[in-house]
């Protein structure tokens, strides 16, 4: 079983939006349509994709959008299973859990349930069913995701039985970041230095599969603000050779401004540079 | 001008063969840094080549911030050693550059 600080270690993740289509709308969220399109994966682009980066030690973030409203994400997960070099993982709002349980009970598969929509001073939002239970630790590669709102921080002590529960290994905290429409007003991050910012542009912390347009994004971020318009790329065995070697994303002017959350420690750790360059 | 190495300290040889040790905290500790990743360091201008970017990205950052190559145990394979050892030779010219400019 592939334990998640290992992939996150010693492979480069991809974030896999298999369709925009969301079920649920996320304040700080701009990466989603409520349009129901898309809803099944197009097999050939995806193992052409898989077969480019065959190679290479990659996790495959699945996301969108939810998932978990993708029609044959069984044979979508089964494919990316098929390479030992690739680690499958789920990011799903337990749409998943509700249509694909057994994906839950599958410990090769990361699976990552961000259920909690904010937190408020008389309840906690939930996306999901609420009568989900937070997960327990666990050794299944099942965890809970939530984001350091604004909300988190301002009402978290109001919740001592819910952050007793989520106080576990399989609980991962992520920084409130640059994806709100309106973070300028609500800044809680400074913006990273000039060198983590140069560094995740080499290689961001996901690049983007984008199966709606079929072409691969540089970041994200600017992908799902659609305010500037991060560079795309053609899939193809070049881009992909050239993109995992460091040498297909560079340093654009949107990344000056990029007031996404670096950890202070730096964008990668300098292991994981070397096991990536080693290769 | 040249950099070199002299007794395990970086000093600068001018147009006429003068030397003068470099006594900048920073960059010493860069050298000795980069000495930690790559075993023996070779100054000379003439190694420097393109590289890609990362590789300037990972000297700068150890630069800002040399505590980045204590947290982990870190073994590069030669060819990435090599290309690190021409990103830090242009790192160390252009910065002595700037500075004489």
């Amino acid at each position: 079983m592939m334990k998640l600080i290992d992939a996150q270690n010693n492979y480069l993740a991809i974030d896999f939006f298999l369709t925009m289509t969301c079920n649920k709308d996320c304040h700080y969220c701009t990466s989603y349509t409520l349009e129901q399109r898309n809803l099944t994966v197009d097999m050939e682009f995806l193992n052409r994709t898989l077969y480019y980066l065959r190679d290479y030690k990659v996790r495959c973030n699945l996301l969108g959008g939810e998932p978990g409203l993708v029609k044959n994400l069984d044979e979508v997960v089964a494919a990316i299973k098929s390479n030992p070099n690739h680690v499958c993982e789920v990011l799903s709002n337990s749409t998943v859990r509700r249509r694909y349980p057994q994906i839950l009970k599958d410990p090769d598969i990361i699976y990552v349930e961000h259920m909690i929509l904010d937190f408020y001073e008389d309840e906690i939002t939930l996306l999901g069913n609420p009568n989900y239970e937070y997960h327990d630790e666990n050794d299944m590669n099942n965890y809970n995701l939530v984001i350091k709102t604004p909300n988190f921080e301002k009402y978290k002590h109001l919740y001592p039985e819910a952050m007793a529960k989520l106080d576990n290994k399989n609980t991962l905290w992520k920084e409130f970041n640059g994806r709100a429409p309106n973070f300028g007003e609500i800044q809680i991050t400074k913006q990273a230095a000039e060198i983590d910012r140069k560094m995740c542009a080499a290689f961001p912390m996901v690049p983007v599969i984008n199966f709606e347009n079929q072409n691969l994004v540089h970041c994200s971020k600017k992908f799902a603000n659609n305010a500037i318009t991060s560079k795309e790329f053609e899939i193809s065995q070049e881009n992909i050779d050239k993109m995992m070697n460091f040498r297909l994303f560079k340093y654009e002017n949107y990344c000056k401004t990029c007031t996404e959350y670096v950890q202070p420690k730096g964008h990668f750790n300098i292991k994981k540079y070397a096991s990536i360059l080693n290769e | 001008m040249m950099i070199d190495i002299v007794n395990d300290k970086l000093v600068v040889v001018d147009d006429m063969g003068n030397m003068t040790v470099l006594e900048d905290e920073s960059l010493e500790t860069l050298y000795h840094s980069m000495k930690s990743i790559l075993g023996d360091i070779i100054i000379d201008i003439n190694i420097i080549e393109p590289v890609e970017d990362i590789y300037y990205y990972i000297v700068e950052k150890i630069y800002k911030m040399p505590d980045y190559t204590k947290w982990n145990d870190t073994e590069f394979k030669e060819k990435p050693k090599q290309k690190l050892l021409i990103a830090f030779n242009k790192f160390l010219y252009d910065e002595i550059n700037r500075r004489t400019k």
